[in-house]
């Protein structure tokens, strides 16, 4: 598992989207039929792993940019907020592992890579944390596994503060 | 000031879309347009944008609003796995 060595690139027309199978459909025909689309129209960035040297899709997920406000901000907090109230954010919107890599650890090396970039992102524009809209339960409980926090009303919709990110990339050096 | 942007100008006037639905879709819409003023076009237009925006934004408020301010204010260290997911990340990706 360890010997493990992928890229992690932006999706380009030379990679295998026909061959790309999740188990998720709705996963797979967005990659198929709409990750270019999102691309040419800037409201996505959808990146790939793939074995050095291919174009077969091992997985991919997609960023975008979001923003958290909130209602009745109490003064005291809205000081200390950046301007506007709004918090910028980054979306991991969509992450997927082909089957025929299941069992690799892919799913963990793509979030990993997803939060990798939004770090280097971070150092150009303030980003303060990073939020993950799971598919079911199952996607929850592997966002929570790496700390990431659900919305107390909306459990399916989870967030991780970029500091934490920041501090475990610091800890690999 | 002084300067206006001229982007929409540049924009062809209108364009046609027609669109068929229900008859009971269309009794609600035609309601919608006598209580806003708004016509038709602008009433889609109005639910277009909210679901572009939502996919974008999130408004927190109560207890969802205190649980994140907390979470952004004392982010906590970050756990075994995830520190374990850059490591593998950064033998990967060597």
């Amino acid at each position: 598992m360890d010997s493990l060595r992928l890229e992690f690139e932006p999706l380009e027309r030379c990679h295998d989207r026909a061959a790309f199978s999740s188990g998720a459909p709705a996963l797979d025909d967005y990659l198929k039929t709409k990750a270019g689309q999102d691309v040419r129209r800037g409201v996505a960035r959808v990146f790939v792993a793939v074995p050095p040297g291919k174009n077969e899709i091992a997985g991919y997920y997609t960023l975008g940019s979001f923003a958290i406000t909130f209602d009745e901000m109490p003064t005291d907090i809205a000081r200390k907020l950046p301007p506007y109230g709004e918090i910028p954010a980054a979306l991991i919107g969509r992450l997927a592992r082909d089957l025929r890599w299941k069992g690799k650890g892919v799913g963990e090396l793509l979030l990993a890579d997803a939060i990798n970039r939004t770090i280097d992102a971070a150092r150009r524009l303030a980003i303060f944390a990073i939020v993950v809209d799971a598919k079911d339960e199952a996607a929850a409980d592997f966002y929570r596994s790496f700390g990431f926090k659900p919305q107390v009303t909306r459990p399916m919709r989870l967030f991780l503060p970029l500091a934490t990110a920041s501090a475990a990339k610091r800890n690999v050096g | 000031m002084g300067f206006v942007r001229t982007t929409k100008l540049r924009e062809r006037l209108t364009e046609r879309m027609e669109l068929r639905v229900r008859p009971s879709a269309k009794r609600t819409i035609r309601r919608a347009m006598a209580l806003s003023g708004k016509s038709a076009a602008d009433l889609a237009l109005d639910a277009a944008l909210r679901v572009l925006d939502e996919s974008q934004r999130v408004r927190l408020s109560g207890e969802d609003r205190k649980a994140f301010l907390d979470l952004i204010a004392r982010p906590p260290a970050p756990n075994a796995r995830l520190k374990r997911a850059f490591r593998r990340h950064a033998a990967a990706t060597r």
